[in-house]
């Protein structure tokens, strides 16, 4: 291990406001990106997201698998119910299981 | 908050009954009487799909589709396209156009409901 | 009609009434030279606007009059028949006709007698410009989408199991930008059936600084219930046909199917195989057979066709055993967080950790066949060496295992969101108890249990627990009481869905069963067998069957998905206090401590957990003569020689042993040579070879090489038990038959 690799608690977060969708999915992608570049963990906001569609969630599948390559945390803080729904249906919930906020 | 579908027919009485079932099924409906009229109306408004006949006066709906996959807002905008038992190639030249769904006229209004769920997310 | 649709058929015949005058001037215009075409397109237009209309207010006499004459435009339109002076004098008739309809319909009268017969007789003269004369459709002709029956399953030789539709599903890079979303197309599904599991594939995702956002990197294998028509199901992907890998396999479909999807589809066979395990469309053997099959096959066409090996075959088929291990790192990050011990843990690549589970598999079996050897040399000091060995091997493997090991309460947790809203949806108030969450067992059977018990739950929510009304009017408290339980019973995991709701009623399940003939008339059943048949294929007592969970797809399914997982399943049940359902499955599937016994030249492992004892079997004279069972303690032991069960020719020996073994409560004899004792097993599905051979689990190697089977004791006890419940009652008299 690299002496150097001293945790760090910067954090970069993202709301993703509005849909994510293939429409959208290309701006999402490069904000993430940037996100993902800076160094700390990711927070990522899905709290506002009007509308997720098969891009969006490729895009956040994409996202986890970034992270987790680079050893880097994604939290997921707030999660709109039509993004948890999505997440149910594809059977994603385990997927994410790590970055979803614990359940009250 | 209700997805909205816009429906392009040069018949007013098929767009009105089209309407009224997906009105019924939570949709916001626009109409368009043909391919011009239809996207001087869309004018950049968020429509999540639209359904449209092919042979309509002033713009038919493949122009219509071709032009409407031109405009960034509507460039992956799902198409129902509108054709009839006889007209397999212009079913062809609507889904080479970005058109890949279709309804076979004459239809009734539940297997219109059907094509829409294929496509849109209530 | 609502008056919206009122408002629209006025807006129909006002409509109808302007493009029929358009249509007889454009039909005026004709040969009066010029350019008839403008015309022509004009007098198709107008036919085929109030077709497509009259077809929404399904006036089936307009449409079916008005679509003739439409197919002969198309014609002239195509410029394959010409629009000369009788044909365009034929058409101002046709376009009377058709304003006589309208206005037929804006009498608000049916089109009959008269108006008929000179719409036929049109038609008539119309169909003689189509080729042959081409039949007009009969009115009402058109699809109404109403799903037919399901054909009767036949099973045969080479077909699965699995009632359900196994759906395979790739996109093409462009899937997404043509607009079509995968999720709408398998969200529709839902309209006329119930997607049973579901498996997202993300092989081909790439990490984010690789993903091109706008193509679809997604796939999609899932099993569906569902008694629409194959022309149904196939009808919902008609749109992604040209932008997709799709492949439907009917419920029962063949070996040979599943052999296809496996060539067609871009994934490694295990990835794809353990997801159609986990879908429960193949169970371990079918899948074996479909892998099989396709390594026999390859072989066969490099021309060698040597008839494989059973060591080799069995060897090779490790890969259908070995666990996907593909999210064990959340898994572990959450077993930490809950622990609070962050900063001591490190991350492991799952696929790392899978091959370590393989080489403990590999080292037990290695580490076996040092022990025989230094046994046979009889070297004290290689013995000793070895026994060492083989203890740290099996701390070794016991450490290994445990990395595999997650807790049940995620799994449970999720639960509580499931409950919350089919509550909501059924307008009941039902509170989730959760018990013993912190409760350990293979990941991999974490990932299949959840569907099972999402549709145990859901029928507990569904049937089991009564109204608000009628609780209380049963003197229960309003809010009805849902428990999940789990905890460690002798080897096993113990599973428990409990309910306070109605319970079963014995009668209704017993007569259902009769009228569907899973029981015989004046056959006396135990309260158990009566709640267990339940289980059986095709059974629901639901009077009232809700979109929750009635949908087709039956505890049946539960039970052979549990049992995939060498799992049993039962149910207790008190009519009006509830009912449990109680799943019982392995620690873990990948390796067991085994009891090694011998009967001719075979050998055989029983799960050491499952041995109670092991005794001498009295000589035959002590015995009943040709009795099945003996006295043990007092106690009736039914048992059965597995000579007799392997039909193994020659001469048992004089003395023979024993081996006690029990499962949920059954004990049952087996009859062996020898007794080897204990050994430490790695299991191997089983081949095809043995699909036919009941009472056997999978195989392991012996160290020496050979193979031994490994005995399937919750069957075998349920055979020996079934056998001997039979006899016990046709000696009593009162059963007729029995299967």
């Amino acid at each position: 291990m690299n002496e150097s690799e001293q945790p760090c608690l910067a954090v970069s977060r993202v709301a993703i406001t509005g849909e994510m969708t293939i429409f959208t999915a290309r701006d999402w992608r490069d904000r993430l990106l940037s996100a993902i570049a800076a160094p700390g963990d990711v927070e990522l906001d899905l709290g506002m997201v009007s509308e997720v569609d098969a891009a969006g969630i490729q895009l956040l599948v994409s996202l986890a698998l970034e992270a987790r390559a680079m050893d880097r945390a994604l939290r997921l803080v707030a999660v709109a119910e039509r993004v948890s729904e999505a997440f149910e249906f594809c059977r994603l919930t385990d997927f994410f299981r790590e970055a979803l906020p614990a359940q009250a | 908050m209700g997805k909205t579908i816009m429906i392009v027919d040069d018949s007013a009485s098929l767009r009105q009954v089209v309407g009224i079932a997906l009105k019924g099924a939570g949709y916001e409906v626009l109409e368009g009487c043909d391919g011009k009229d239809a996207l001087a109306k869309l004018d950049g408004r968020k429509v999540h799909l639209i359904i449209s006949d092919v042979n309509m006066p002033n713009m038919d709906g493949i122009s219509f589709v071709k032009a409407l996959k031109q405009l960034p807002a509507y460039r992956f905008t799902p198409v129902i396209m509108l054709t009839t038992e006889a007209g397999d190639d212009k079913k062809r030249e609507g889904q080479a156009a970005g058109a890949k769904a279709w309804v076979v006229k004459p239809f009734q209004p539940p297997q219109m409901l059907n094509a829409v769920s294929k496509l849109i997310l209530p | 009609m609502s008056m919206n649709m009122d408002d629209a058929l006025q807006t129909f015949i006002v409509e109808s009434r302007e493009l029929l005058q358009a249509m007889e001037a454009s039909l005026l215009e004709i040969g009066q030279g010029g350019d008839d075409t403008e015309s022509i397109n004009a007098v198709f237009r107008a036919a085929h606007t109030i077709k497509g209309s009259a077809g929404l207010f399904s006036l089936d006499a307009v449409v079916a009059f008005t679509h003739v004459a439409e197919s002969v435009l198309d014609r002239v339109r195509a410029q394959r028949i010409a629009m000369d002076p009788a044909l365009a004098r034929l058409f101002l008739d046709v376009c009377d006709q058709m304003g006589a309809l309208v206005e037929r319909v804006a009498s608000g009268l049916e089109v009959e007698g008269a108006l008929q017969a000179r719409s036929d007789e049109l038609a008539r003269q119309l169909s003689r410009h189509l080729e042959g004369g081409a039949a007009f459709p009969v009115a009402g002709d058109w699809p109404d989408g109403a799903p037919a029956q399901v054909d009767p399953p036949v099973f045969g030789p080479g077909c699965v199991a699995s009632g359900l539709w196994h759906i395979s599903l790739r996109g093409s890079p462009d899937l997404l930008r043509f607009g079509l979303d995968p999720l709408s197309i398998l969200r529709y599904l839902s309209t006329f059936g119930q997607i049973v599991s579901l498996e997202m594939v993300l092989a081909a995702i790439p990490r984010l600084t690789e993903l091109d956002p706008e193509t679809c990197y997604m796939g999609f294998e899932l099993s569906f219930a569902s008694k629409a028509d194959a022309q149904t199901v196939e009808d919902a992907f008609a749109f992604v046909r040209d932008d997709c890998t799709v492949r439907l396999i009917p419920p029962f479909g063949s070996i040979a199917d599943y052999r296809a999807l496996f060539a067609d589809m871009p994934e490694d066979n295990l990835l794809l195989g353990q997801m159609l395990l986990r879908c429960g469309s193949l169970t371990q053997e079918e899948l074996a057979q479909a892998l099989a099959t396709q390594e026999w096959l390859a072989e066969d066409e490099a021309g060698q066709a040597p008839a494989p090996r059973l060591g080799e075959v069995l060897v090779d088929q490790q890969l259908v055993e070995q666990p996907v291990i593909d999210a064990a790192l959340e898994r572990q990050l959450q077993v930490r967080q809950a622990k609070g011990a962050e900063a001591t843990l490190i991350r492991v690549d799952a696929a790392k950790l899978d091959q370590l589970i393989n080489l403990v598999g590999e080292l037990i079996i290695a580490g076996a066949g040092a022990q025989l050897a230094a046994r046979r040399f009889k070297a004290p000091a290689l013995v000793e060496a070895t026994a060492v060995l083989s203890r740290l091997v099996e701390d070794v493997r016991d450490s290994a295992l445990t990395l595999r090991m997650v807790q049940i309460g995620a799994t449970f947790n999720r639960f509580r969101r499931v409950v919350r809203d089919v509550a909501t949806e059924l307008g009941k108030d039902i509170q989730l108890d959760i018990r013993g969450g912190e409760t350990e067992l293979d990941k991999t059977i974490v990932e299949k249990i959840g569907d099972p018990l999402t549709h145990i739950v859901r029928n507990a929510l569904d049937h089991g627990i009564e109204s608000a009304a009628d609780r209380l009017a049963r003197g229960k408290p309003a809010q009805g009481r849902l428990m999940l339980n789990a905890f460690h019973e002798s080897g096993s995991i113990v599973i428990e869905v409990s309910d306070d709701g109605g319970g079963l009623k014995k009668e209704r399940i017993l007569a259902k069963a009769m009228e569907r003939g899973l029981v015989a008339e004046g056959q006396s059943l135990s309260d158990k067998d009566i709640f267990n048949l339940v289980f059986e294929p095709g059974f629901s007592t639901a009077e009232q069957v809700s979109n929750l969970s009635g949908r087709g797809v039956g505890m049946d399914v539960v039970k052979r998905n549990i049992q995939a997982l060498r799992g049993t399943v039962d149910l207790e049940s008190r009519e009006g206090h509830g009912t449990t359902i109680r799943i019982r499955l392995p620690l873990t599937l990948a390796i067991i401590d085994g009891f090694l016994i011998g009967a001719g030249p075979s050998s055989y492992v029983v799960p050491l957990e499952q041995v109670v004892e092991c005794i001498e079997l009295p000589p035959a004279e002590q015995l009943a003569s040709g009795a099945n069972y003996l006295n043990l303690r007092g106690e009736v032991l039914p048992f059965i020689r597995l000579r007799d069960l392997f039909e193994i020719p020659g001469e048992p020996p004089r003395r023979e042993n024993v081996v006690v073994v029990q499962y949920a409560g059954e004990r049952a004899g087996l009859v062996v040579d020898q007794l080897f004792g204990e050994f430490q097993t790695v299991i191997k599905p089983l081949g095809k070879v043995f699909s036919h051979i009941r009472c056997i689990g999978g195989s392991t190697i012996l160290g020496s090489g050979e193979v031994a089977l490994i005995l399937d004791v919750p069957g075998l006890v349920r055979h020996v038990t079934a056998r001997e419940a039979g006899l016990s009652r046709s000696r009593h008299g009162s059963l007729v038959a029995t299967a």
